[in-house]
């Protein structure tokens, strides 16, 4: 098990009011999985990947994740297991504007400190392969596509082969087609290369594509089906 | 690592263009006003070190051990003469200093505030009267006794309209004494006993006329011939040197100028040289007050105006200023001046009028007297001759070096009270020969009333003064010999060495004050700077002034960069959060924020660094020029020159780094506390 939620609240203030995001939300998700986290805007997608992502944490219940309690670890601690073990793919892309597409896919080997500078310089070339940018290696992301920038996102988030990858509306600020494609390459990643995906949607054609929808609704999971729709 | 920081934060400033250039133009000009403010002050640092040690103080200043008043060669004038002792044996000191390694000359010295009187103008044309009679030039006396008479008319024209203002019994007597003095009796037989007459006019009528006052003259006792040749900016400016092994005194031109010249004189040199710096008498008090002093000196210049020269001048300004009026009337319209009339009346002033009056009351070639208080209070006179003016080469507008003026060590000892062996000698006769003893000061009274100790010595019989044994040559022995420069004392000394660094000076210090401590002479040392008191700690207010105007310039530079880069840090919360979430630690946050910080500061402040050097190097190239007396001074010339060295370029771009190091903290502690979760948020 790669993630395990367990009975877990998180609320936050809203002004006067305290908006309850998740209400006992208990989840579980397998290494290789490719699941989909479905529900209408506020239903709590982004919640649960803020706290799958180690990016904040539970008011209630325990979040587990690659064998860790993340309400256990300290900011440095967490921040290592995110650099080591996770990968994120944004919805507007994140890249760093100032860095070519080289030095966006290579900034987390870069934090890592771990490899020379040519196992780094292989890494990224492979990944951005599979990406399909090698064209594009010292282009800024100014210069590309939005369809293009996503395969960067995906290449950075990939190259450091993290147990997880989480990716919050990945396809929300492209066309139809060009979603499909990304979805399609994160699928052929998930499959050639064994990674987990958890990522959140409200494109049914997104969803379909997915092994496991987990559907949430007012903060709590009302379906979570797996195989084709 | 590294290189990623570095390469992230370079295009970083790169692309956040407004910040970079906000906070790089305050970078830049930080640097620039460091550069130029320190190469500035450092200069001035040079030139008031160069003013002070060349113009008197030489790099040490000797003085004796435990005076009363702390030493200081620009002396207290609040508080009267400072006493810090006295050095009684210069030559000792001199052979035990000179004989130091690096030391090129010891002077000794001693200043004195004394009372100078040329008498009035009267007084002078009586001498001068005098002086013809005496030599029996009849067509110079004619020409002084016209002048003489005019000036009674004058006199007594004034007088006469304020008679019954006084009932002072003298003054009237004397009043009589004048009018009778103008009548053609009183000169019809003048040439039968010229010197009766003389003592009439000389006792009786010139006390009538305004006395100019007792002059107030700082003076410098020295080895004047040794002085000469080791200041080497001093410059005799009117007539000469005061011949070798010769008493005499010597005007600093300043004085001269500003004290014995003519006020009318004065006056003029002051407005138009208050002119050419662009002041205007119109909203100027003190050039007003000069205005002022101008306009009262129509009298003056109708008394100094000979009978002969008063129709020329009338016709020359009449000429230049229309006429046809009175001379009076002419006079004073030449001196009541506005800002539009001035140049065109300083010169009809100088052409017309200026030959032919006493320009200064005393005259190169005159005889001054030099009335003192020895420091145990008995009053002293002594007579110099003027032998001319001397300044010291471009600190000629500087009143700080333009106070002394120079008379020989001989006659400064007199005056300061310390006799000179021949008169030690001359006293011991006396004292012989009039059988005089000496009293302890605490049997005084017993002795008056009845002690045991004869109070007076019987003299030797019948011998008060014999004829022949006292042979005064006080007023005849104008020359010296060279021992008597030495021999004897001094109140400080000026030592000037081979290096005059401040470490060479300090140096210095150290070597003459072992060699003087070994041969077991009360003496002290100090370096120029020390010495001069609070003229010697100028320089460093000043670097005082600048340090606190780059410190507020920094708060002020630190307060914007902080907030431009804060501003800048709200515009990166995504970026930042990103990074956050992919992994990087907080300190990566900061130090990718100092490192912007960092390459902005290097890059901005090097070049305004460059810009401040090219600055600094325009300003030696053309000079900045001094302003004022004070800035003469300080800049030691009439311009300042400075120089820029490795140490201002690189100090500067340092203290830029610092303060934006310093700016950048804050911002950069905001930064690494963006939380990672801000990367998720959706925008647009």
């Amino acid at each position: 098990m790669i993630v395990e939620l367990v009975d877990v609240d998180k609320e936050y203030p809203l002004g006067h009011t305290t908006v309850h995001a998740l209400k006992g939300v208990s989840l579980a998700l397998e290494r290789g999985e490719f699941a989909a986290l479905a529900g209408p805007s506020g239903s709590g997608k982004t919640t649960v990947l803020n706290l799958v992502g180690c990016v904040d944490t539970a008011t209630r219940g325990t979040v587990r994740v690659d064998g860790h309690d993340t309400a256990a670890l300290k900011e440095k601690a967490l921040t290592t297991l995110r650099l080591d073990r996770l990968g994120f793919i944004f919805q507007s892309f994140n890249l760093v504007a100032v860095l070519d597409v080289f030095q966006n896919v290579e900034f987390p080997l870069l934090l890592q400190k771990k490899l020379s500078r040519a196992e780094r310089r292989a890494r990224v070339e492979a990944i951005v392969e599979k990406v399909g940018l090698t064209e594009q290696l010292p282009q800024r992301p100014a210069e590309l596509s939005g369809g293009q920038r996503q395969r960067v996102a995906i290449a950075r988030a990939l190259v450091t082969t993290p147990a997880l990858v989480l990716a919050d509306e990945p396809t929300a600020n492209l066309d139809s087609e060009t979603g499909a494609r990304i979805i399609d390459l994160m699928r052929e990643l998930n499959r050639n290369e064994g990674t987990t995906f958890l990522f959140s949607t409200h494109d049914p054609q997104v969803m379909a594509r997915a092994d496991r929808r987990i559907r949430l609704v007012d903060g709590r999971v009302t379906s979570d089906d797996r195989g084709a729709p | 690592m590294n290189a990623l920081i570095w390469r992230i934060a370079l295009r970083n400033v790169l692309a956040h263009r407004v910040k970079s250039v906000i906070v790089g133009l305050i970078f830049g000009l930080g640097a620039l006003v460091g550069v130029v403010g320190n190469a500035l002050v450092d200069a001035m640092d040079r030139g008031m070190s160069r003013s002070i040690i060349e113009s008197l103080a030489g790099h040490l200043q000797l003085h004796a051990k435990g005076g009363k008043d702390p030493f200081s060669i620009y002396g207290d004038e609040f508080a009267g003469m400072p006493d810090f002792g006295v050095m009684p044996d210069f030559a000792a000191i001199q052979a035990v200093v000179e004989a130091v390694p690096g030391v090129k000359a010891v002077i000794p010295m001693g200043s004195q505030v004394a009372f100078g009187d040329g008498g009035n103008l009267l007084d002078r044309k009586l001498a001068a009267l005098r002086a013809a009679v005496k030599v029996g030039d009849g067509a110079a006396g004619a020409d002084l006794v016209a002048h003489i008479r005019r000036i009674l008319d004058l006199v007594v024209a004034d007088m006469s309209a304020a008679r019954g203002l006084t009932t002072d019994a003298d003054v009237e007597a004397r009043l009589r004494d004048a009018e009778a003095a103008r009548t053609d009796a009183f000169w019809a037989d003048f040439e039968a006993d010229p010197l009766a007459k003389l003592e009439v006019l000389e006792n009786r009528v010139a006390p009538l006329l305004a006395q100019p006052g007792t002059l107030p003259i700082w003076f410098l006792g020295t080895d004047l011939d040794r002085f000469q040749a080791s200041f080497p900016r001093f410059k005799v400016v009117l007539g000469g040197a005061v011949p070798p092994l010769t008493r005499g005194f010597l005007f600093n031109h300043g004085v001269y100028e500003e004290a014995v010249k003519h006020r009318a004189a004065w006056a003029f040199d002051k407005l138009v040289r208050a002119a050419g710096r662009g002041k205007r008498i119109a909203d100027d008090a003190e050039l007003q007050g000069h205005a002022d002093v101008l306009r009262g000196q129509v009298r003056s210049l109708e008394q100094q105006l000979g009978p002969a020269d008063q129709a020329v001048v009338a016709q020359a300004l009449a000429e230049g200023l229309g006429g046809p009026a009175t001379l009076r009337e002419l006079l004073t319209r030449l001196v009541t001046v506005d800002d539009e009339t001035l140049q065109a009346r300083r010169d009809l002033f100088y052409a017309v009028v200026a030959p032919r009056i006493e320009l200064y009351a005393v005259q190169v070639g005159d005889t001054i007297t030099l009335r003192s208080f020895t420091q145990a209070g008995y009053a002293r006179a002594i007579n110099l001759k003027v032998y001319g003016t001397y300044t010291f080469e471009g600190l000629e507008d500087s009143t700080i070096t333009s106070q002394h003026n120079l008379v020989d060590l001989l006659s400064f000892r007199e005056l300061f009270g310390h006799a000179s062996a021949d008169s030690q000698a001359e006293i011991a006769k006396l004292r012989q020969v009039a059988g005089v003893q000496d009293v302890a000061r605490g049997d005084a009274e017993a002795d008056l009333f009845g002690g045991d100790g004869p109070l007076v010595a019987e003299g030797s019989a019948g011998a008060v003064l014999p004829a022949g044994t006292l042979t005064v040559q006080r007023a005849a022995s104008t020359t010296f010999r060279p021992e008597e420069v030495n021999q004897g004392m001094a109140l400080h000394a000026a030592v000037l060495l081979d290096a005059g660094d401040p470490a060479g000076v300090a140096a210095g210090k150290v070597a003459v004050q072992a060699a003087l401590d070994a041969a077991h002479l009360p003496v002290e040392v100090q370096t120029w700077q020390e010495a001069s008191g609070i003229v010697g700690q100028l320089v460093l207010m000043i670097r005082l002034v600048l340090v606190i105007v780059v410190s507020l310039l920094s708060i002020v530079a630190l307060v914007i960069i902080n907030n431009s880069v804060v501003m800048a840090t709200m515009d990166r919360v995504r970026e930042i959060g990103t990074m956050r979430a992919i992994g990087a630690q907080r300190a990566f946050i900061k130090q990718l924020f100092m490192t912007e910080s960092l390459v902005l500061s290097l890059v901005a402040g090097t070049v305004g660094a460059l810009a401040g050097g090219a600055l600094v190097l325009w300003i030696q190239h053309v000079g900045l020029p001094a302003t004022d007396e004070f800035t003469t001074f300080l800049y030691s010339g009439p311009d300042l020159r400075p120089t820029l060295t490795a140490f201002h370029l690189l100090g500067a771009v340092g203290n830029v780094a610092f303060v934006g190091f310093l700016a950048t903290l804050y911002p950069a502690a905001v930064a690494a506390r963006i939380p990672p979760v801000e990367a998720m948020a959706t925008r647009g």
